[in-house]
């Protein structure tokens, strides 16, 4: 017999389903700037430890360095001086055991500019 | 141990961006509030991963429940069918966004009839794992032709919300503002209630339309021009206006002192013609009432006929004021009436010194040359105004040749002085002779202008013309000083024709006038040096070897002519030998030694004679006076 499931009830059960359902999620945070990034990484880090998940991280890559050397001189008069210009690329990657309801509130943190956030779901 | 199994499987993962939400993006009425800044956007990698999913080994469950439904289906439909499984998927997950969904926000209303065509074909849809019950929803909404549905949902997406007032506008009533500009703006007006204005007032200002003036009686016989505006007229009352309602306020003030300035002046206009009309005119008689005329414009004060009683009034005040004025007049003087100002007369005695100016003999030297420099003056020049722009600002004024001194016309008027008692009397002589002897010359010009008939006197030979030893007498006339500074003392030029002159003379060949060069001089007779116009040196006598020369080459050759600067125009005969030749050559190159000695030995001489002189006079040859030019 089929019965009746208010529709309410449904998405909740969805919704309890889904929170059971903990996926491995990895946030990636990439920024040229360090300060903006590692405070992210901070807000990231004590969110997920009030929300007493399993968080490991913030794993900080090696910082990726674009050089580029160029002439000084717009023409090639002169003594040779050269200009020596860097981008340095800062990458931290925070890794949560979360349901993923969790996974949406993280859109509600504030997120410095300039700091790229991605987030990658693990399907079980 | 092994290779650990990594965290993320990246090949079968989800990827999302954290994107900022766009600003078109301002949800349903529900959640506007509640949406956050920043949404979750996934990633267009994650289609291809999950194809590459779908084709690799590895292969989720929800990737085989879809498979399951493939299996009639091409390969074509599978990509579709892949983005349905990932839906899917991220439903499952709890991830979708229904913001997706909701298109119909941003599309434009149908206006005509239209439907929406699914991108998906109606085979796909129906063999999807979507509920029936879903599908045939869905099918109704996109297969209905009426507009109920989505136009219910277009309009309240577009439907304008009004958004309460923060403050209240403030009305425009009547009740803040002014009565009479209420009425202006709230009032009923009947169109016949405002006047009808033109806007030509230039048009009519300069028209001649008489204007009628309301004032006070006794203007209108004097205003003559019917056609024109009595200013003088109008001025008048309006003064008298003024005055009236000052008497009539009694107060006091310089105005009225100004308005009484002006009663016993001449009108501007004049009385002749203020009886006559414009036409006529009398331009005949015009030029004789000139000096009836300025007469009227002298600056006597004539009274004005056309006097009022208000004007009676002010002259009465006039007087008293007048009085008061005096008395305020004494009284500012009477601050400024201190011991310590003024002359010095009557205190210091030591100070008081007497000189009579009549019998002052300098003041009076001085008044009389002041007087006949201006008397000077005014014989150059004129009176008049032309005179004080013409006047020289030194340079020579006028002189008397007394004796054989030149006299300014001050010095000769001070002899009389006693300035000098030595050179007075003598000059006093001269200049007695001088008076005498202008006064003859004069007597004698009057004879002979007198009688124009007779015959001129006969004219004195003063200068011989063979005496070339004249001194020239220096003009005491000569204008040179005064004119310029440029003077012929040192650039003298040349009578033309002489130098040529002489030439011809000798080619012609005849013993034509004088010509003592040649001639065989006896020794009694003293020789004549003539002297050469252009350079001031005797003439070379001629010599043997000018007399074997041809007589041409005596004038050509004359004083700075060089051997090389004339062209005798010797020609070498064509058959010549080798001996001749040389000789000739010879001769040539000797002759040019010679030159080149001669010159060299002038130019010595020369530089010696400069040295001696020294290079100041060098530069100015006339002999030690300096002639002065402009620098």
């Amino acid at each position: 017999m089929a019965s009746y499931v208010p529709p309410g009830k449904k998405e909740a059960g969805l919704e309890d389903a889904g929170a059971a359902a903990v996926h491995r999620i990895r946030i990636t945070l990439t920024s040229r700037n360090v300060k903006n990034l590692e405070k992210v990484c901070a807000d990231l880090k004590k969110k997920a430890t009030d929300k007493k998940l399993k968080v490991s991280g913030p794993v900080r890559l090696p910082t990726k360095k674009l050089t580029i050397t160029t002439r000084k001189a717009p023409s090639g008069e002169g003594t040779n001086t050269w200009d020596k210009l860097e981008m340095r690329i800062h990458k931290r990657l925070i890794d949560l055991h979360a349901p993923s309801d969790v996974v949406k509130q993280i859109t509600s943190i504030s997120i410095e500019p300039g700091v790229e956030v991605d987030v990658t779901i693990n399907d079980r | 141990m092994g290779k650990k199994k990594p965290f993320i499987d990246k090949k079968t993962a989800m990827v999302y961006h954290v994107v900022r939400r766009s600003q078109r993006d301002i949800g349903t009425e529900a959640t506007a509030e509640t949406l956050t800044d920043f949404v979750l956007m996934p990633s267009p990698e994650n289609a291809v991963r999950g194809r590459d999913a779908g084709t690799g080994a590895g292969r989720t469950p929800a990737a085989t429940a879809s498979s399951s439904s493939r299996g009639t289906g091409g390969g074509k439909r599978r990509e579709v069918v892949d983005f349905r499984d990932l839906e899917s998927r991220i439903a499952a997950a709890g991830l979708l966004d229904e913001t997706a969904k909701t298109y119909a926000r941003y599309t434009k209303p149908i206006e005509k009839s239209g439907t929406f065509v699914p991108a998906l074909s109606n085979a796909i849809l129906s063999s999807s794992t979507m509920s029936s019950a879903d599908v045939g929803a869905l099918n109704d909404l996109l297969t209905d032709t009426s507009r109920n549905a989505l136009d219910d949902a277009l309009e309240e997406a577009m439907a304008v919300r009004e958004v309460g007032r923060m403050l209240d506008s403030i009305a425009l009533t009547p009740d803040c503002m002014e009565e009479d500009v209420a009425a202006a703006l709230f009032g009923d007006f009947d169109d016949g209630d405002f006047e009808e204005l033109d806007d030509d007032f230039c048009i009519t200002a300069n028209s001649d339309v008489p204007i009628n003036d309301d004032g006070c009686g006794g203007g209108g016989g004097e205003d003559g021009n019917d056609g024109g505006f009595d200013f003088e007229r109008h001025v008048r009352m309006l003064m008298e206006k003024a005055r009236a309602n000052e008497n009539g306020g009694n107060c006091v003030g310089a105005r009225d002192l100004d308005d009484d300035f002006f009663d016993g002046v001449a009108p501007l206009r004049r009385r002749g013609m203020e009886d006559d009309d414009e036409d006529d005119f009398d331009y005949d008689r015009y030029d004789e009432d000139v000096d009836e005329e300025d007469e009227e414009y002298s600056l006597d004060r004539q009274f004005d006929g056309a006097s009022t009683s208000a004007t009676a009034n002010a002259n009465a005040n006039n007087d008293e004021r007048q009085r008061i004025l005096c008395q305020r007049f004494e009284e500012a003087l009477l601050e400024y009436d201190s011991d310590e100002v003024g002359d010095l007369d009557d205190e210091c005695e030591d100070i008081v010194g007497d000189r009579p100016l009549e019998g002052d003999a300098c003041l009076e030297a001085a008044l009389n040359e002041f007087l006949t420099e201006r008397e000077d003056e005014i014989l150059i020049e004129g009176t008049g105004r032309n005179a004080a722009r013409r006047k020289r600002r030194g340079g020579s004024s006028y002189s008397v040749l007394v004796g054989k001194t030149m006299l300014n016309a001050s010095e000769l008027n001070k002899i009389g002085d006693g300035s000098d008692p030595i050179s007075s009397s003598s000059l006093l002589v001269n200049v007695e002779e001088s008076k005498r002897q202008m006064q003859l010359d004069l007597a004698e010009a009057d004879a002979i202008l007198a009688n124009p008939e007779m015959d001129l006197p006969p004219e004195e030979i003063f200068i011989d013309g063979k005496s070339y030893f004249s001194v020239t007498s220096r003009n005491p006339w000569d204008c040179e000083s005064i004119l310029s500074t440029y003077s012929n003392l040192d650039n003298n030029p040349v009578i033309i024709g002489r130098s040529g002159r002489r030439g011809r003379r000798k080619k012609g060949g005849g013993n034509r006038g004088e010509d003592t060069s040649n001639d065989v001089i006896p020794e009694d007779k003293p020789v004549r040096i003539r002297l050469s116009n252009k350079t001031g040196l005797p003439l070379r006598p001629p010599s043997d070897e000018g007399i074997k020369n041809n007589n041409d080459n005596e004038d050509y050759f004359g004083e700075g002519s060089t051997y090389l600067s004339i062209n005798r125009g010797e020609a070498r005969q064509r058959d010549e030998s080798k001996q001749e030749k040389r000789e000739r050559k010879m001769a040539v190159k000797e002759e040019r030694r010679v030159c080149r000695m001669q010159k060299k030995i002038m130019k010595e001489a020369f530089s010696e004679e400069f040295q001696r002189r020294g290079h100041d006079v060098v530069v100015d040859p006339v002999g030690g006076s300096t002639v002065f030019r402009f620098s």
